[in-house]
């Protein structure tokens, strides 16, 4: 256990571990979507991020013809402190190897 | 710390469960993949390394940023500005001088204010602010004042 190498998963945090200082997907309760790059996590999941973009999927309902439709609300954020018990999955970027 | 960290002492032992990248060195560095997996076998280096309590968790980036103005979002999309003036270590965080802002967009100052860490979904961070050297400095007063303590300690039993 001590003498870990470098690249390899042990553990499930290893692979977040791996994604520091990457760009990240995050997806998070109540259809928010995060991406940005990871500077920090801890073992609740907390992390925090740089350079974000919120992706906020809003389902409206058109009260004429009673569509619903769905609509993305995007905002940018420098730097973002997320909470973790409101993540639900967390995505590294693609490695091509 | 938290309960939750002392009932995980022994996870924590094996790993160290806070990473935080140096950006110094990611800064310094260009974006091939191999200068990358460099600053990330230093990073498991200094792991090993004895790993303070207080920075075994996020919860020591609220307490190096004691004094600077955030803006916190809670679950249900209201927002706080407001200047910290103590988390503990639930991450219950204490504001003054706030101002709450509402979905409905209606503003409301208010001098203090405690936020129960279950309500916060995100906290803003302003971007003028380099963490590391915060993260820095406070880990200097820490260090500082446990010299401080030892130093108190090892006197009392000789006044005596």
């Amino acid at each position: 256990m001590d003498k870990r190498e470098e690249g390899s998963v042990e553990e499930p945090l290893d692979l977040i571990r791996l994604s520091l200082d990457e760009r990240i997907f995050v997806k998070m309760r109540q259809d928010r979507e995060l991406r940005g790059k990871l500077h920090a996590y801890d073992q609740h999941l907390n992390m925090i991020l740089s350079d974000v973009e919120e992706t906020i999927k809003v389902v409206e309902k058109d009260e004429e013809t009673d569509e619903e439709i769905i609509r993305n609300i995007k905002r940018n954020i420098k730097m973002l402190f997320v909470r973790g018990d409101g993540v639900i999955l967390i995505s590294p970027p693609l490695r091509t190897s | 710390m938290s309960i939750v960290s002392k009932r995980n002492d022994r996870d924590i032992a094996s790993n160290s469960n806070t990473n935080i990248v140096n950006k110094k060195t990611s800064e310094t560095t260009t974006t091939t993949t191999t200068n990358i997996s460099t600053t990330k076998l230093e990073h498991t280096k200094k792991k090993k390394k004895f790993v303070a309590k207080e920075f075994q968790s996020l919860l020591c980036v609220f307490t190096a940023l004691r004094g600077t103005q955030i803006t916190i979002q809670l679950r249900s999309n209201c927002e706080i500005y407001g200047t910290i003036v103590n988390v503990d270590a639930f991450l219950n965080i204490e504001l003054s001088n706030a101002t709450l802002t509402n979905r409905f967009n209606k503003k409301e100052n208010v001098q203090e204010i405690l936020i129960q860490s279950r309500n916060i979904r995100f906290i803003q961070i302003p971007d003028k602010i380099d963490l590391n050297s915060l993260l820095y400095l406070y880990s200097k007063q820490l260090s500082q004042s446990k010299k401080k303590y030892e130093r108190t300690m090892r006197k009392a039993p000789s006044t005596k």
